[in-house]
C-alpha cells in the first residue's frame, strides 16, 4: 500500500507540472484528467470511497468534459513561453519551494490538530513530541488512538454511510446551501450564454469598450 | 496497512500541486489554462482534506472535500460562461487584455 | 418702573423688530409681498407702541428713580468672580426713552413710507427684513447698558447699514459705496473698541484700597480694580481716572473718534454722500435719523467722561462745528437732490456734535428730535420727486413741481424752512444751541460766530434746493410729466410736516420763557457729573440777542437764496466765472477733494503693498504647501501603479503574501525549525 501511494503520488506530481506548462491548452486539460483521475485513486488508497466516485464522476466526468468542450469551442491558438527572468516566473517557483520545504517539515514534525486540546492554546496548533513518536508508530503513545491511519480497512458502517450520516444530520445547513449554490451557477450559466442580437463574432479581433472617462 | 509516516508527503504532494498550480495562475495568459491551474489547486486542498481525514479517523474532513467539489463545479460553470461570453464579443483570449480593473 | 415691567417692555422693544426681521427675510420670499409689507410695518408699529408705554412709564416714575438698569439675559458667565460676566444689560432713563422714540417712531414712518416706495422693487422682503434688523440693532445700542452690548449694537448697526446701502446689489457704485461706509465705520469700531478696553482695564473703586503713593501689597493694588463692564458702575467711578488726565482724555479720543465715524463727522465723513445710493427710506431713516445721531448718543452717554477732559471735548466741538461749516459749503453746490440732503445731515450733526462737545446736552438731543422729523421729511418727499420723475435726481432736470405735486411741495417747503431756522422745528433747537455757544466751549465766543455763519449757509442750500427743485419751469419731459404720489408715500411725509411745523412751537423754545419740555426731561440725566459742569444757558437779554442774530442771519441765508434761485433776479454765475473766485465753487463741487486726497494717502499705498505682498509672499507661503501636495501626489503615483488591472499581478501579490506569512506562522509556532 504505502509503495502504491508512493507511486500514485510521483505520477500526480508530474501530471501536475504537464497542466500548467503545456503549449497547447488541450494537453493541459488532457493533463489536469489525468491528474484528477490519480488524485481519485489517492482517495480510494486513503480510504474515502465516496470521494473516490464522486471525483471521478462528477470532476473528471462532467467538469473537465465541459473544459474540453469549451477548449474545442474557442479553439486557442498555442502560448509561447515565458521567459526565464519573468519575475512572475521566479516568484512562482519560490513559491513552491518556500511553502512545500515548511509543509514538509512541519509535517514530519508532526503539527496536527488534536481534537483534546481545549487547555492549549488558541489556535490549538502545536508540536507534538507526542506526534512525532506517533509518526514512528508506537501505539502506546497514541493512547487513544489520535494519530495514524485506521487500522481497519473499511470504516465500521461503511463510507458511504459514515459520510452521508455527516451529511445530513450535522451539515445538512451547507449542504442544502450549496444546492442553492448549484441553482444559481445553472441561472448564472444561462443568462450569461444567453444569444444576444449581435450573435458570436465571424472573426477574430474586436473592439476594445470604449474608454470613458471616469 | 498504510504508515504513519506516508503522511508527510500526502501533504507535501498537496502543498506542491497547490503551489504549482498558483505557479500556473502566474505565469500562463490564456485564461482557460489559468482556470485550469486553479482547479489543480482546488484539488490539491481535496487531497490535503483527505488526507487528514484519514490519518485522523474523521469523516469531516471529506465531507468538506465533497463541499469543495460541488462549489468547483458551480464555478467552472459560471467561469466558462464569463469566458465564452468574453470571447463571443469579439475580445482575445488574454488576460492580459482583460484589464479594465484597474480604471 | 419696576425691575420685572423694565425687563419686559426691553425685552419687547428688542425682539418685536428682531422677530419682524426673521419673518421677513425668512418667510417672506414664500408669502408674498402683502405679508411683508404687513409684517415688517407691525412689528414696528408695535416697538412704537411698547416705547411709549416706556415713556409713559418714565415720565410719571418719581424723581430720581427714573433711571432702571436691568439685567435682561445672562449671556457669559466665565467665572472668576463675576467680573467675567456679560449679561445683556439695557438702561431705560429719559435719554434711551428719547432715542427709543425716535427710532420707532420715525422708524415707523418710514416703514409706511417704504410700502409704496418699494413697490415695484422684487427685493421687498429683503429690505424689511434689513430695515427691521437695523431697528433692533439701533435700540439694542441705544438700550445698551454695558461695554459689549454697546459695541455689539455699534457694529450691527454698521452691519445693517452695509446691507441697506449695498441693497440694490447689482450696481457697482452701490456696491463700493456700501463697502466704504463699513470700513470708515471699521475704523470708529476699532476705536471704541479700544477705548472699552481702556475704560475696563483702568477704572477703579472711587475709593482705592491703595491710596496713590503708597506702598501697598498686591491684593489691596488688585481688589480696587473693578474690571467691570457695566456702564452705570463705570460712570459712578469715573473720577478714579482722574480729572483732566492723559487716561481719560484718550479714552476720549477714542470714543469721539467712533462718534465722528458713525455720524460722518470731519474727518470720517466720506461715506455719507456715497450712501445715497441706497434706496431713499434708507438714507431717511438711516442717514437721517436714527444711525448718524449715534455719535452724538455715545458723546451723550459717556458725559461724564467727556466733562472730566476739557481738551477732548473742546475737540468735539470743534470738529462739530467745522464739519457743519464745511458741509454747508460743500452742499452749495451739489446738484443731486439725495446728496444735498445728506451734506445738510452732515452739517446739521456737526451742530448737535458742537452742542454735546460743549456741555448742552439736552440742547443737543432736542436738535437731534427736531432733526429727525425734518430730515426724514426731507429724504421721504425728495424720495416722492424721484419716483414721479421716474428715478432722476439731477435738480437740474427738475423744476416746476410746485404746482405738479402741491402736497410734496408743500411739505418740502415746510422742511426747508425747518433746516433753514425760521419759523419751524430748526429756529427753536438750533439758535437754542447756538445760545449755548455765547458762554461756553474753546474760544468763547468764536464758534457761536461759526455757528451763525452756518445758519446763513443752511439757508441758502436749502432754498436753493427749493428753488431750483420746486418753483419756476420745469427743465425736463419728467418734470413735466411729474404727478403727486400715492396716499402711501404722502401720509408720513404730511404727518413729518406737521410734527415738524408743531413740535418745536410745543417742546421748547429757545428763550428763558415758554415751554422747556426737553431741558425738564433730560436735564437729570446729565445732572451727575463729575469734571466740568454742563453748559450754562444765556440769561434773558443775552439769550434774546444772541436769538435774534441766529435767526436773522437764517434770514439773509433765506432771502438771497430765493433772490438768486426762486426769483432769477440775481445771477452770480459771472462772478463766480472769475479766476480766483473760481476756486471756491469748483472746491464745493469736489467735496474738497476729500476722496482723492484719501485715495492717494491711504488707498493707494495699501494696494501696492498688497500687490508687493502677493508677489514676493506668495510664493514663499504657497510654494512648501504645493510641494506637499506634491509629494503626496508623487507617492501616491507609486501606489496607484500597482494598480495594473492585469489579474495575474494581483495574484503574484497574493502568491507572495502568503508565502511569506507560511513561513512566518510556521517559524513563529516554533515547528518549521
Amino acid at each position: 500500500m504505502n509503495t502504491l501511494l508512493a507511486v500514485v503520488l510521483i505520477l500526480s506530481a508530474i501530471s501536475g507540472l504537464g497542466v500548467v506548462f503545456s503549449r497547447q491548452a488541450i494537453y493541459s486539460a488532457l493533463s489536469l484528467v489525468l491528474t484528477v483521475g490519480l488524485l481519485a485513486v489517492v482517495f480510494l488508497i486513503l480510504n474515502a470511497q465516496f470521494l473516490f466516485v464522486v471525483q471521478l464522476i462528477v470532476y473528471a466526468g462532467a467538469v473537465m468534459v465541459l473544459f474540453v468542450f469549451i477548449i474545442a469551442l474557442l479553439d486557442p491558438a498555442a502560448e509561447e513561453r515565458p521567459r526565464l527572468t519573468d519575475p512572475r516566473l521566479l516568484l512562482g517557483i519560490l513559491a513552491i519551494a518556500g511553502i512545500c520545504t515548511a509543509v514538509y517539515v512541519a509535517a514530519s514534525n508532526g503539527v496536527t490538530y488534536d481534537t483534546h486540546c481545549a487547555t492549549q492554546s488558541v489556535t490549538c496548533m502545536h508540536a507534538y513530541t507526542v506526534g512525532s513518536l506517533a509518526m514512528s508508530g508506537n501505539p502506546a503513545a497514541d493512547p487513544y488512538h489520535t494519530f495514524g491511519f485506521p487500522q481497519n480497512a473499511v470504516n465500521q458502517a461503511g463510507n458511504v454511510q459514515t459520510v452521508a450520516n455527516q451529511l445530513f444530520h450535522t451539515y445538512v445547513l451547507p449542504f442544502e446551501i450549496t444546492s442553492l449554490l448549484l441553482l444559481v451557477a445553472a441561472i448564472g450559466a444561462v443568462y450569461l450564454t444567453r444569444r444576444t442580437h449581435t450573435g458570436i463574432r465571424e472573426e477574430p479581433g474586436g473592439e476594445r469598450p470604449s474608454e470613458e472617462p471616469r | 496497512m498504510l504508515s504513519p509516516a506516508m503522511f508527510p508527503w500526502i501533504l507535501l504532494t498537496a502543498a506542491y500541486l497547490f503551489t504549482l498550480g498558483a505557479l500556473g495562475v502566474l505565469i500562463r495568459r490564456n485564461p482557460l489554462v489559468v482556470f485550469m491551474s486553479i482547479e489543480l489547486m482546488l484539488n490539491a486542498v481535496n487531497l490535503a482534506l483527505v488526507g487528514y481525514s484519514s490519518f485522523l479517523n474523521s469523516e469531516e474532513g471529506q465531507v468538506f472535500a465533497f463541499m469543495v467539489i460541488v462549489v468547483a463545479a458551480a464555478e467552472v460553470v459560471v467561469g466558462l460562461g464569463l469566458l465564452t461570453r468574453v470571447f463571443s464579443i469579439g475580445r482575445e483570449l488574454d488576460v492580459d487584455d482583460l484589464d479594465e480593473l484597474k480604471r | 418702573m419696576s425691575q420685572q415691567s423694565a425687563a419686559l417692555l426691553a425685552g419687547l422693544v428688542l425682539l418685536l423688530p428682531l422677530l419682524g426681521s426673521a419673518l421677513c427675510g425668512l418667510l417672506g420670499p414664500v408669502l408674498g409681498r402683502r405679508f411683508v409689507n404687513w409684517a415688517g410695518t407691525l412689528s414696528i408699529a408695535a416697538a412704537f407702541a411698547v416705547a411709549l408705554v416706556i415713556f409713559i412709564q418714565v415720565l410719571g416714575a418719581a424723581t430720581g428713580h427714573q433711571s432702571v438698569t436691568v439685567s435682561l439675559w445672562n449671556w457669559l458667565d466665565l467665572g472668576s468672580g463675576g467680573n467675567l460676566n456679560v449679561s445683556v444689560d439695557v438702561t431705560i432713563d429719559q435719554l434711551a426713552v428719547l432715542m427709543l422714540l425716535v427710532i420707532t417712531g420715525v422708524g415707523l414712518l418710514i416703514h409706511v413710507y417704504s410700502v409704496g416706495y418699494m413697490e415695484h422693487d422684487p427685493g421687498v422682503a429683503r429690505f424689511f427684513s434689513y430695515m427691521n434688523f437695523f431697528i433692533f440693532s439701533m435700540v439694542l445700542l441705544v438700550l445698551a447698558a454695558n461695554l459689549v452690548i454697546l459695541i455689539i449694537g455699534w457694529a450691527a448697526v454698521a452691519l445693517s447699514s452695509y446691507l441697506l446701502i449695498g441693497f440694490w446689489y447689482e450696481r457697482q457704485s452701490a456696491v463700493v459705496a456700501a463697502r466704504k461706509a463699513m470700513i470708515t465705520q471699521v475704523i470708529g469700531d476699532v476705536a471704541l473698541v479700544i477705548a472699552a478696553f481702556l475704560l475696563f482695564l483702568n477704572v477703579t473703586t472711587v475709593l482705592p484700597t491703595c491710596p496713590p503713593g503708597a506702598v501697598c501689597s498686591l491684593q489691596a493694588l488688585f481688589a480696587q480694580h473693578l474690571y467691570t463692564l457695566s456702564l452705570p458702575q463705570i460712570f459712578a467711578n469715573a473720577s478714579s481716572l482722574g480729572v483732566g488726565s492723559p487716561l481719560v482724555t484718550l479714552v476720549c479720543i477714542l470714543l469721539a473718534v467712533g462718534a465722528f465715524a458713525k455720524s460722518a463727522q470731519f474727518p470720517l465723513h466720506t461715506w455719507l454722500p456715497d450712501a445715497m445710493e441706497g434706496p431713499t427710506p434708507v438714507s431717511a431713516l438711516i442717514h437721517a435719523a436714527t444711525m448718524v445721531t449715534a455719535g452724538v448718543y455715545l458723546i451723550a452717554r459717556f458725559h461724564v467722561l467727556f466733562e472730566m477732559s476739557p481738551i477732548a471735548s473742546g475737540m468735539v466741538a470743534c470738529v462739530g462745528m467745522g464739519t457743519a461749516v464745511m458741509a454747508g459749503f460743500i452742499a452749495l453746490s451739489q446738484v443731486d437732490i439725495k446728496r444735498v440732503i445728506a451734506y445738510s445731515t452732515m452739517s446739521q450733526i456737526g451742530l448737535m456734535i458742537f452742542a454735546v462737545g460743549i456741555g448742552a446736552y439736552a440742547a443737543g438731543m432736542y436738535q437731534f428730535l427736531l432733526h429727525a422729523f425734518f430730515k426724514a421729511l426731507l429724504f421721504l418727499a425728495a424720495g416722492n420727486v424721484i419716483h414721479a420723475l421716474h428715478d432722476e435726481q439731477d435738480i437740474r432736470e427738475m423744476g416746476g413741481l410746485n404746482s405738479r405735486m402741491r402736497v410734496t411741495a408743500w411739505s418740502f417747503l415746510i422742511g426747508s424752512l425747518a433746516l433753514a431756522g425760521f419759523l419751524f422745528a430748526g429756529m427753536f433747537s438750533k439758535e437754542d444751541l447756538l445760545g449755548f455757544g455765547l458762554l461756553n466751549g474753546p474760544g468763547t465766543p468764536a464758534l457761536y460766530i461759526v455757528g451763525i455763519a452756518v445758519n446763513v449757509l443752511t439757508g441758502l442750500y436749502a432754498f436753493r434746493l427749493y428753488g431750483t427743485a420746486f418753483t419756476g419751469q420745469p427743465r425736463s419731459d419728467a418734470a413735466r410729466n411729474a404727478h403727486e404720489a400715492g396716499w402711501v408715500m404722502l401720509w408720513p411725509v404730511v404727518i413729518l410736516a406737521g410734527l415738524s411745523a408743531v413740535a418745536g412751537w410745543a417742546l421748547q423754545w429757545p428763550v428763558t420763557f415758554g415751554p422747556h419740555l426737553i431741558n425738564d426731561f433730560l436735564n437729570p440725566v446729565f445732572s451727575y457729573f463729575v469734571g466740568r459742569p454742563p453748559a450754562t444757558a444765556p440769561g434773558t437779554s443775552l439769550g434774546l440777542v444772541g436769538f435774534g442774530i441766529g435767526v436773522g442771519c437764517s434770514l439773509v441765508g433765506i432771502g438771497v437764496a430765493v433772490l438768486i434761485w426762486v426769483r432769477h433776479d440775481w445771477d452770480l454765475s459771472r462772478v463766480l466765472a472769475l479766476p480766483g473766485v473760481r476756486l471756491i465753487p469748483q472746491l464745493s463741487r469736489n467735496k474738497l477733494y476729500f476722496d482723492e486726497i484719501y485715495d492717494l494717502l491711504l488707498v493707494r499705498p495699501i494696494r501696492a503693498l498688497a500687490r508687493g505682498l502677493r508677489r514676493f509672499g506668495e510664493p514663499v507661503m504657497d510654494g512648501p504647501i504645493r510641494g506637499i501636495s506634491a509629494i503626496a501626489t508623487d507617492f501616491s503615483g507609486i501606489f496607484r501603479a500597482l494598480q495594473s488591472g492585469l489579474i495575474r499581478d494581483y495574484a503574484s501579490y497574493m502568491v507572495l503574501f502568503v508565502v511569506i506569512f507560511t513561513v512566518a506562522v510556521m517559524l513563529a509556532a516554533g515547528v518549521a525549525k
